[in-house]
């Protein structure tokens, strides 16, 4: 397991300041996708790809060179090369993530075991704005990168080219990967907001395991939720971890050794595989090697394992995209998860550009986590929500004061329009941003009230259309009642929904506990008449009933 | 369609991307199953980015109608014909109309009598045989005399008319040619183009490691022939099953697809007859799921089928297959498979070529049989860990 701590926090201003404040550092083209696509400069080991460059002369650390480029015959070719590309940071910069990390440092140069930020770069140089070109021509669709950030410079300063010849070096490259990691998660649920929302609930168990598994820097949660989390299902976390922190995307996937693996992790954490843990790898199996066939995976009955297995057969963001409208048809809690664990699986480095997005706000991110994670003792999680005035409210969630997602509540653009629908009539339907639905309370002759909950069937379009439930609770039930429920009683519900004037169905609503009177309505067609009517009915009808049996 | 990201090219593939020159005359070398046609699609819309007028060529009607779709969904402006079309109509209709291409034999240009009549300026319009940058995928199963004529009219005034030498850039694999009379061999096309600068791609860009370790059990051509093993790209073991019925042979197939049906599926058989069983059985099992089943022949117009639609699964003749690609591919009915009097190398060759079509997953069956069937003595045994052999 890496330790986010590889070393007591950052010691400011120890670099000489004499001279000049800007400091070099030369690599190439290659190497500096990999920065660009890490959004980090990092030491060799710790890089995708590394191809060799001046970090060969620091045992793989950083060389950042004070005022200039080192004066001898390697270097003068080396940067006269249409490859050749010159990072330049500021003095502050490097202090800022160096800190004790600097494995040598003298009058003209500093070896930094550390990442440090690419947009914290003052400029990247290479020979020619016609190499420039060249270069970003071939950039890949996946590598983000701003052109302003380039500039042509043949010409450098020169400074002494003296390093020790053993520089000791640490080894921080799981450090660095446990980073990847987890900015690849959190950068996925902000990247899939739209689709799963921006309640964190179900994601946070997952968050908090994960930096607890990886780091055993003390790590507070003052998020104000309680988190309920199974014994099964703390193994279960805790096992799938350092798989996700281990998957490298180039390495190909396995489902069937990946599964192998995890039920291994289990039996060594609890000594023994939980017995519910057992039936869920036997079907966990059984749908991997296509013996039986996957059902939709809602937000019912144990989520993080639904969660589980939605990754382990869609396991990267991109087979999640559309995932929705698939036979798995997840819910929403599920597929949350199941990007948070692609997206750790993945890492930020070899993330595509639809889930990083432009550079500066992607590079930005990058810094942010480094901010929270880096060289840290302590990392203390919070979440935070406060609702704004209007139909909205904001989540923060945020390790160490940094931010990493921010974000407000939207209101679902079909339910907004049927909220609006609603209005006009002059129904006082309230938006329930928390649940994603809309609640009335309707009031009936005799001064009854009846709630009526509207909803969106998100799960799957029906034929490209937009699907809404008008659900009214007509008796609670408890998970065990509604097991134990008679058969005549049933009969009995089906036999009133063959009614002639009956225009909906009774139910059975595991989400609210209790018999449910529900109607079903495609929105993209709905009048006012038609929703009055549908309102009106299922609110009466609900209000109304009475057990037959 | 998505060009694949830069952590999923090979440190090889990544070299040519970054390191082949833009102007000067370029020749990719690589066997089957490389990432070539990747990278001639990349190379294409960097190309593109250069506000160069892209053109793009290959042998197979299949392969362009892959590529077609590909640069429609990449949204290049790129131009991609076969080369028949673009030799007869692009290059020489359109500079010599009424006039036809000379040709040898049919579908054959002559290119030393169209060479004669470009010197002898008996052509209408030459200037208009100009093209910006060429990109030729499958280069070894063209005529070495096409790049002889490309030579020429990359020199000449008339065609040129002040403009900069036209761009080339060749993708070919001599392992591959198709007949050696028509085909170039890699030093023809380097000869006959003056000195390109040349690249190699030497590993498996299709196939995970576990497929393309059984697919070359079964290869007999030189080693050169086949790309280099993954190693440390993990997939699913390839699995040989059996089964009672046909219907339940199916139905393993309709599963695995419904619980994958964002991925590409193909079911390889020997011939027509097992072609219409296979697919009248998988039509009464995935219709009611919505899966669709489409079968393909060779001759048949390519632009009808979705080759690379998730959640469809393609039928097709194990003569169709080559040049084409699934994320799974089944091999159902393995005891139509005639092994008497058949020459092994060609049944190996066949598998070859079969199993290569499998990017993360195949699946051998059979159903039906009291006995094993005698193809599963050509299949590598249990103990050489190559298949899981679930019978």
């Amino acid at each position: 397991m890496a330790d986010l701590r590889t070393s007591s926090d950052s010691q400011l201003s120890f670099l000489d300041n004499e001279g000049s404040k800007t400091y070099f550092f030369v690599t190439n083209q290659k190497n500096l996708l990999s920065f660009l696509s890490s959004g980090m400069v990092t030491p060799a080991a710790s890089q995708f790809r590394y191809r060799s460059d001046s970090r060969d002369v620091s045992s793989g650390a950083i060389p950042f060179w004070k005022g200039g480029i080192p004066q001898n015959e390697k270097w003068e070719a080396e940067i006269n090369d249409r490859t050749c590309v010159v990072v330049e940071y500021s003095q502050d910069h490097i202090e800022m993530y160096a800190g004790k990390s600097t494995a040598h440092l003298s009058a003209d140069l500093v070896v930094v075991n550390a990442p440090v930020p690419i947009s914290l770069a003052s400029s990247i140089y290479m020979l020619s704005e016609e190499a420039i070109d060249d270069f970003l021509l071939r950039v890949p669709g996946d590598v983000a990168f701003d052109r302003s950030l380039f500039s042509a410079r043949q010409v450098f300063p020169k400074v002494s080219d003296k390093i020790p010849t053993e520089i000791e070096v640490k080894d921080i490259s799981p450090v660095i990967e446990v980073i990847d990691s987890f900015a690849g998660g959190i950068r996925g649920l902000q990247s899939f907001s739209d689709e799963i929302g921006t309640d964190l609930k179900s994601v946070i168990p997952a968050i908090l395991t994960f930096l607890n598994v990886l780091s055993p820097s003390s790590l507070k949660w003052s998020g104000g939720t309680e988190i309920k989390v199974s014994a099964s299902d703390k193994v279960l976390l805790t096992a799938l971890v350092p798989l996700l922190n281990e998957h490298k995307e180039e390495n190909g996937y396995d489902p069937v050794s990946f599964l192998s693996c995890l039920e291994n992790l289990v039996r060594d954490i609890s000594g023994s595989v939980p017995e519910d843990l057992v039936k869920w790898f036997s079907y966990a199996k059984a749908l991997v090697n296509a013996e039986k066939e996957v059902k939709p995976l809602s937000d019912q009955g144990d989520i993080i394992q639904r969660a589980i297995l939605l990754f382990i057969l869609r396991p990267n963001l991109e087979r999640l995209q559309n995932v929705r409208e698939s036979s798995i048809a997840p819910g929403q809690n599920v597929l949350s998860l199941a990007v948070f664990f692609a997206g750790c699986a993945v890492g930020i480095t070899r993330m595509g550009a639809p889930f990083k997005g432009p550079f500066f706000s992607y590079t930005r991110y990058v810094k942010t986590v480094l901010d929270a994670l880096w060289n840290k003792s302590n990392l203390n999680a919070r979440l935070t929500k406060s609702s704004s005035k209007g139909r909205g409210s904001s989540i923060c969630f945020e390790i160490n004061g940094e931010a990493l997602i921010e974000s407000e509540t939207k209101q679902d653009p079909v339910l907004a329009r049927v909220f609006n629908q609603a209005r006009s009539l002059g129904y006082e339907v309230n938006y329930d941003l928390e649940r994603d639905e809309l609640v009335y309370e309707a009031h009936l002759e005799g001064n009854s009230r009846q709630l009526v909950y509207i909803e969106r069937l998100s799960s799957k379009k029906f034929q490209g259309l937009d699907v809404i439930r008008f659900i009214s609770p007509c008796l609670s039930l408890s998970p065990s009642k509604m097991r134990s429920l008679k058969k005549a009683h049933l009969l009995d519900l089906l036999l009133r929904n063959d009614s002639d004037d009956f225009y909906c169905a009774y139910a059975l609503s595991e989400k609210r506990k209790a018999l449910v009177v529900e109607a079903t309505q495609i929105v993209n067609t709905m009048d006012d008449a038609e929703f009055e009517t549908l309102l009106n009915h299922v609110a009466r009808t609900a209000a109304a009933y009475e057990p037959g049996i | 369609m998505k060009l694949p990201k830069r952590t999923e090219l090979s440190e090889e593939q990544e070299d040519f991307l970054f390191d082949a020159s833009l102007d000067k005359p370029v020749l990719c070398i690589g066997p089957p199953g490389t990432g070539k046609t990747v990278l001639a699609l990349y190379r294409a819309s960097t190309l593109a980015k250069k506000e160069k007028k892209v053109e793009l060529i290959m042998h197979s009607k299949l392969l362009n109608s892959y590529v077609s779709r590909s640069i429609k969904e990449l949204n290049l402006q790129v131009e991609s014909s076969t080369w028949h079309h673009w030799v007869y109509s692009r290059l020489w209709w359109r500079a010599n109309a009424p006039f036809k291409m000379p040709q040898l034999e049919e579908f054959l240009p002559n290119f030393q009598r169209a060479s004669q009549l470009i010197a002898s300026r008996k052509v209408k319009h030459p200037s208009r045989m100009y093209w910006e940058h060429l990109i030729v995928d499958e280069g070894q199963d063209f005529p070495k005399e096409f790049y002889l004529f490309l030579s020429l009219l990359s020199a000449d005034n008339s065609v040129l008319v002040g403009r900069p030498t036209p761009g080339l850039t060749v993708f070919a694999d001599e392992n591959q040619r198709l007949e050696e009379g028509r085909n170039s061999t890699i030093d023809e096309i380097d000869g006959f183009l003056g000195g390109c600068e040349i690249h190699n791609v030497r590993r498996n860009f299709r196939n995970t490691a576990p497929i393309a370790k059984l697919a070359g059990y079964f290869y007999v051509g030189l080693r050169t022939g086949i790309p280099e093993v993954p190693e440390n790209v993990k997939g699913p073991k390839p699995i040989l099953r059996r089964f009672e019925t046909i219907e339940q042979e199916m139905q393993s197939i309709v599963r695995w697809l419904h619980n994958n049906d964002d991925c590409s599926c193909g079911v390889i058989v020997p011939d027509r007859r097992t072609q219409r069983t296979v697919v009248d059985s998988l039509r009464r099992i995935a219709g009611p799921k919505g899966l669709r089943v489409q079968k393909y022949s060779t001759g048949q117009d390519a632009a009808t089928l979705e080759f690379y639609q998730s959640g469809c699964i393609t039928v097709i003749c194990d003569k169709s297959c080559k040049g084409l690609e699934f994320d799974a591919v089944f091999l159902p009915q393995l005891q139509s498979y005639r092994t008497e009097g058949a020459d092994e190398d060609f049944f190996r060759m066949k598998m070859y070529v079969m199993i290569s079509r499998a990017k993360s997953f195949i699946q051998m069956s059979f159903s039906d049989c009291a006995t094993d069937p005698k193809v599963l003595e050509m299949l590598p045994s249990p103990e050489q860990d190559l298949l899981i052999w679930q019978i």
